[in-house]
């Protein structure tokens, strides 16, 4: 008897930790549109929200489109235009997804973990489902998410001369790190 | 010998025909650019550069370069002296080519802007924006020059007046394009920033009137003075600083690379200045507040 409560104790002291919805603020997304004709549509925003919740494996993030930052201007300048991301009008990018095998990753044990999340992303209010392939590590209880995916600018109607000049990419590769504390 | 006759008479007709066509259609539309009509004469007048400036967001970089755009004023003043030339048996040639080959330069010019307003999302189609009178003055321009020294077979000098305007026009845009795409964001410790503010004043202005302040700040270099609330250092040594009020909304600040040395050892509590390119306000559905963020940021001092 002594032993169950002991035990619950024990579990209800541990659930909060590793239940806890787990946030960042600082993600960093990178997007690399880049072609053997153009070096420079590639862009990093540092800013990225993202939260992972353990127990659910609900994953999601938003990212300002503004914080995107180019090296140089106009390009910047071109991709918040009216033809390409709308930032004006569409100021974040967001994704919401599940890890399907959740119950592989142990939250409190350092490791790493392969998963796989099932998700709608959205760019200028045009929502589509994809799926990725992640990289969970655990280390000393801290958290990190690792990811790489394309995506197609078609999808999003995102058209324009310098794609099909070959100087933007119709396939731009995503990379996400967000380190959750 | 009659038929002589009339050829030669058709002939010096021609150059006539052609010259007042040139000053005709300056005037009238050669492009429809977002719902605006802009003719050959909105160039010299200015309206051509404003429009460019205020609905296009393209200002010239070369500002300096403005009156060259006076000069295209010559066309129908060309154009008409060469009618008079014509008329008062003169030669007309040296006038016909030149006025022929601004024409031509003209011509060139709305048909590489139109190209690279597609780029910037007005229109889909470089063909769809031309207006009648563009086709006008360009046939106009090509069989004034034609008609220069009808009697001469210069075929080959006659095809360089044609190509020399639209050539010098084409490599004024690449020589721009590639101005414009290898130019890169200075540095933003070394800007005067537009707007000094404390943090607890610019998120209370974010909160009072969200898209007043995003107007008045977006893209704007911006000095934030307060006490972070955390320094968030992350393993690629890139280093965001926050300013967080009670109710959880922040200004967030992504420092370069190159003040993570400067950065490393703030600590949340620590009263500082940063400077940054504001991107504005987002609402965060995640955290339920507003977050404010700024891009190549830099510790101010």
């Amino acid at each position: 008897m002594k032993k169950t409560i002991l035990f619950l104790a024990f579990i209800a002291s541990a659930v909060p930790i590793f239940a806890q919805k787990k946030t960042t603020t600082s993600a960093t997304v990178s997007f690399d549109a880049t072609t053997p004709k153009d070096g420079g549509p590639k862009a990093d925003n540092n800013t990225v929200i993202g939260s992972i919740d353990a127990k659910t494996g609900d994953v999601a993030f938003e990212a300002a489109v503004k914080n995107f930052s180019f090296a140089s201007p106009k390009m910047q300048e071109h991709f918040n235009g009216a033809n390409w991301m709308n930032s004006d009008q569409f100021p974040k990018f967001t994704f919401s997804g599940k890890i399907e095998n959740i119950n592989k990753v142990k939250w409190a044990k350092n490791g790493t973990y392969k998963v796989v999340v099932n998700g709608n992303l959205t760019i200028k209010d045009i929502t589509k489902k994809i799926k990725v392939a992640g990289i969970i590590t655990v280390v000393g209880g801290k958290t990190s998410v690792k990811t790489y995916f394309t995506v197609k600018v078609a999808d999003y109607n995102i058209t324009g001369q310098p794609i099909e000049a070959g100087k933007v990419s119709r396939e731009p590769k995503i990379t996400v790190n967000a380190e959750f504390n | 010998m009659s038929n002589f006759n009339t050829n030669t008479t058709l002939i010096k007709l021609l150059p006539v025909l052609f010259g007042s066509g040139l000053i005709v259609s300056f005037f009238f539309p050669w492009v429809l650019w977002d719902g605006n009509l802009v003719s050959g004469y909105d160039v010299p007048k200015g309206n051509f550069i404003k429009l460019s400036e205020t609905k296009f967001g393209l200002a010239n970089p070369f500002p300096q370069l403005n009156f060259l755009f006076v000069v295209f004023g010559f066309i129908p003043v060309g154009a008409l002296a060469s009618i008079i030339l014509v008329a008062l048996r003169k030669k007309w040639n040296f006038a016909a080519l030149v006025t022929s080959v601004f024409s031509l330069s003209l011509v060139s010019i709305f048909y590489f802007y139109s190209q690279y307003l597609i780029i910037l999302g007005v229109g889909k189609n470089v063909f769809a924006m031309l207006r009648p009178s563009f086709w006008l003055q360009s046939a106009f321009a090509i069989g004034l020059i034609i008609t220069t020294n009808i009697n001469s077979s210069a075929l080959l000098k006659k095809f360089a007046w044609i190509t020399v305007g639209p050539i010098f026009v084409f490599i004024g845009f690449l020589f721009m394009e590639n101005y414009f795409m290898n130019e890169t964001f200075t540095d933003t410790a070394g800007i005067k920033a537009d707007y000094t503010i404390t943090a607890p004043e610019l998120i209370q202005e974010f909160a009072a009137n969200d898209s007043a302040a995003n107007k008045k700040y977006r893209e704007k270099i911006i000095s934030v003075n307060g006490t972070a609330t955390a320094v968030e250092a992350k393993s690629d040594s890139t280093v965001n600083i926050k300013f967080a009020d009670s109710t959880g909304s922040y200004i967030i600040f992504s420092l370069e690379k190159n003040q993570f040395e400067k950065t490393k050892n703030i600590k949340a509590g620590d009263i500082i200045s940063l400077k940054g390119a504001c991107s504005g306000s987002i609402y965060s559905e995640i955290l339920r507040n507003t977050v404010i963020s700024f891009k190549r940021s830099t510790l101010n001092k």
